[in-house]
């Protein structure tokens, strides 16, 4: 851990790859999101945390085009993504997964990987009649790259199931290698842990760190605060739809905010077991 | 599994070729077309004249199968994607029109075809756009309605043939007949201008297929599939959801265009009470049958639904002789209903669909 703690604050150039300004997101009466400045640095793992309601899906649905803003500005990589639509942003390279996976169940496992690839020739209705070996060679380029994958999340044996066979946690993690497939420069990750049995979340966290270092961006929530604790670069915090904390873990762990934030909410089993599991 | 073992598996998906099902839904059409031989009436003019018919709602049932059965999309419009393919063809190419019978029309027939498909995908581009977006219900609503409105303004306009319709189209599609055609339907004792048309729609069904096998098989396919399943996922990896449900209603609608160019040639005249919805649920049935998201699956329903639905008449007049031709007519759809009922407790997913697909839908 130290020496991820170390790479993080080499690589902490101010290089802002995401930022959020003045994004707002009211739904009725409702403020759903409220904030006023919000950037993600390139090649960092940030956790978004806060009480249920605080607003950490909608800002993603936000960012992701999933949902449009009442206003603000939202860019990444220098491009204004506001009013992009979600499949856009998506080629731009800003990948998201789901809180409730969704996952394709009536395919099988490695079409869902193989969907995802980018820029396939045989994706233009057309190109299937007249283009058939270019397609098919493509394919297979794209073949060999998911099962690779698929080898890296333990999924390899269940290639050829129906991925509405798998358990949740299985789950999570194809919808995170299926991320993966469409050559991310930033992925944002819904609650990438909940069902995932530890050793094999173990796994992934370090498979995380391994493409943090090869120079991906991570943005996640999550609940669990030890891992939060461990793996991230940098912990944001929300609440009632605004960023109340921003900082190193051990920061935001001390910030009294933060503590009122859950403790002022129903949450604060939350916390109690944060501060249990940590040592 | 290894690497190497998983990279020499095919990639289709499993259950494709669950050759028990397949095995079972062949072997029912194949009964199906005995049936249809076995009576005591037998003659090639009946036979051919139902396996136009089921030739011609295989085509209608292959394009709502991409819509449904690959897309996730509910047209139950269908009747007006044929209606607007059949009378495209028969206004361009040389016919006569409405009550006075005024003579009209001068394109090719090929061009005339061709013509209708691309009437086809515009409906499906004009209705795309603004219902694509919505919830799958609300589309089967806002087609169904498309369908009525279209016969509707058929029936109101002048232009059009109003109620009379139009008639005497089908001269060039006639002359096109090659000569060794009229030597084996002198064989087999029939017009030759039926055994003709039995042979280009059956022609048609097999170029339709062989195209949907090409386009479902491909990436784009894949794609497709992935919108039926979860269109939220799909578009989160970069893939354009709206785009792709509008190309699978553009595509179906030429492929309902065409069904609606064969409908026109066998029914010899067309007119606004033609394209009842009654249409739009007889190649629904069909597809239902045979199994939505299964290639040939269109096919075989229709043939099947076809030659029930004919057979059963004889087979009601011969049990109940005292039965009126109502009541004898009537009782072939109930036996239809009772049929699809049944299917639908003992085997949902139709004749050659994937029952462990049906499963995964309920999570």
């Amino acid at each position: 851990m130290r020496s991820n703690d170390v790479r993080s604050s080499d690589t902490r150039s101010n290089d802002v790859i995401l930022s959020c300004r003045g994004v707002r997101k009211h739904f009725g009466g409702v403020v759903a999101v409220e904030v006023a400045e919000f950037d993600v640095e390139r090649n960092t793992v940030t956790a978004l945390i806060g009480p249920n309601g605080a607003g950490k899906t909608t800002l993603f649905d936000l960012i992701t085009g999933f949902v449009d803003p009442d206003g603000g500005t939202i860019v990444f990589e220098e491009t204004d993504i506001t009013d992009k639509p979600a499949h856009a942003i998506a080629r731009d390279g800003l990948v998201r997964t789901f809180q409730l996976t969704r996952i394709l169940n009536k395919m099988t496992v490695l079409e869902n990987m193989m969907l995802a690839a980018r820029q396939q020739r045989g994706e233009r209705v057309q190109n299937t009649f007249f283009r058939r070996r270019d397609i098919a060679h493509q394919e297979a380029e794209i073949k060999v790259r998911a099962l690779a994958l698929l080898e890296r999340f333990s999924l390899l044996p269940l290639a050829y199931e129906y991925a509405g066979r798998l358990s949740g946690g299985q789950k999570k993690l194809l919808e995170l290698a299926r991320a993966l497939m469409t050559d991310p420069t930033m992925v944002l990750l819904d609650e990438p842990m909940a069902g995932v049995n530890p050793a094999l979340g173990e796994q992934l966290l370090r498979y995380v760190l391994e493409l943090r270092d090869e120079g991906m961006t991570f943005l996640f929530v999550e609940h669990d605060m030890d891992i939060v604790m461990r793996i991230s670069d940098r912990v944001v915090v929300m609440a009632t739809g605004e960023i109340i904390s921003d900082g190193t873990a051990d920061d935001v762990r001390s910030d009294p905010a933060v503590l009122a934030a859950y403790l002022g909410d129903h949450a604060q089993e939350d916390i109690a077991e944060a501060e249990g599991e940590q040592p | 599994m290894t690497i190497d073992e998983a990279r020499t598996t095919d990639t289709e998906a499993p259950g494709r070729d669950s050759s028990s099902q397949q095995a079972i839904g062949t072997l029912i059409a194949l009964l199906a077309l005995l049936w249809l031989f076995w009576s005591a009436d037998f003659a090639w003019v009946i036979v051919l004249g139902v396996l136009i018919k089921a030739a011609v709602y295989a085509v209608s049932a292959m394009s709502l199968n991409l819509e449904f059965g690959y897309t996730g999309l509910l047209n139950f419009g269908q009747v007006g994607f044929m209606l607007v393919g059949a009378y495209t063809y028969a206004l361009l190419i040389p016919h006569e029109l409405g009550r006075a019978g005024t003579a009209g029309g001068s394109w090719p027939l090929w061009a005339a075809v061709i013509a209708a498909m691309v009437a086809g995908v515009l409906l499906g581009l004009v209705l795309g756009v603004p219902t694509v977006r919505l919830r799958g219900d609300y589309l089967a609503i806002v087609t169904i309605a498309i369908a009525e409105i279209l016969r509707l303004v058929v029936r109101a306009l002048p232009g059009l043939g109003q109620s009379f319709g139009v008639i005497k189209y089908n001269e060039p599609f006639d002359d096109l007949m090659p000569g060794f055609v009229e030597d084996w339907a002198q064989a087999l004792d029939v017009p030759p201008n039926q055994l003709w048309l039995f042979l280009v729609a059956w022609l048609t069904v097999v170029a339709v297929l062989g195209a949907m096998a090409l386009m479902i098989r491909s990436p784009w396919g894949r794609v497709l599939r992935g919108v039926r399943d979860d269109e939220d996922a799909v578009r989160a990896l970069g893939k354009n959801a709206f785009w792709y449900k509008l190309q699978s209603l553009m595509i179906g609608g030429a492929i309902a265009g065409l069904a609606g160019v064969l409908f026109a040639i066998d029914q010899g005249q067309i007119s606004p009470a033609k394209f009842l919805p009654l249409v739009t649920f007889y190649a629904w049935t069909a597809l239902i049958l045979g199994g939505a998201g299964s290639l040939v699956g269109p096919v075989a329903g229709s043939v099947i639904f076809w030659v029930i639905l004919t057979q059963t008449s004889s087979l009601a007049g011969d049990l109940f002789p005292e039965w009126s031709s109502t009541a004898v007519s009537a009782t072939r759809f109930i036996l239809m209903g009772a049929l699809i009922m049944i299917l639908m407790v003992f085997r949902p997913q139709g004749l050659f669909g994937k029952r462990e697909e049906l499963s995964l839908e309920i999570q």
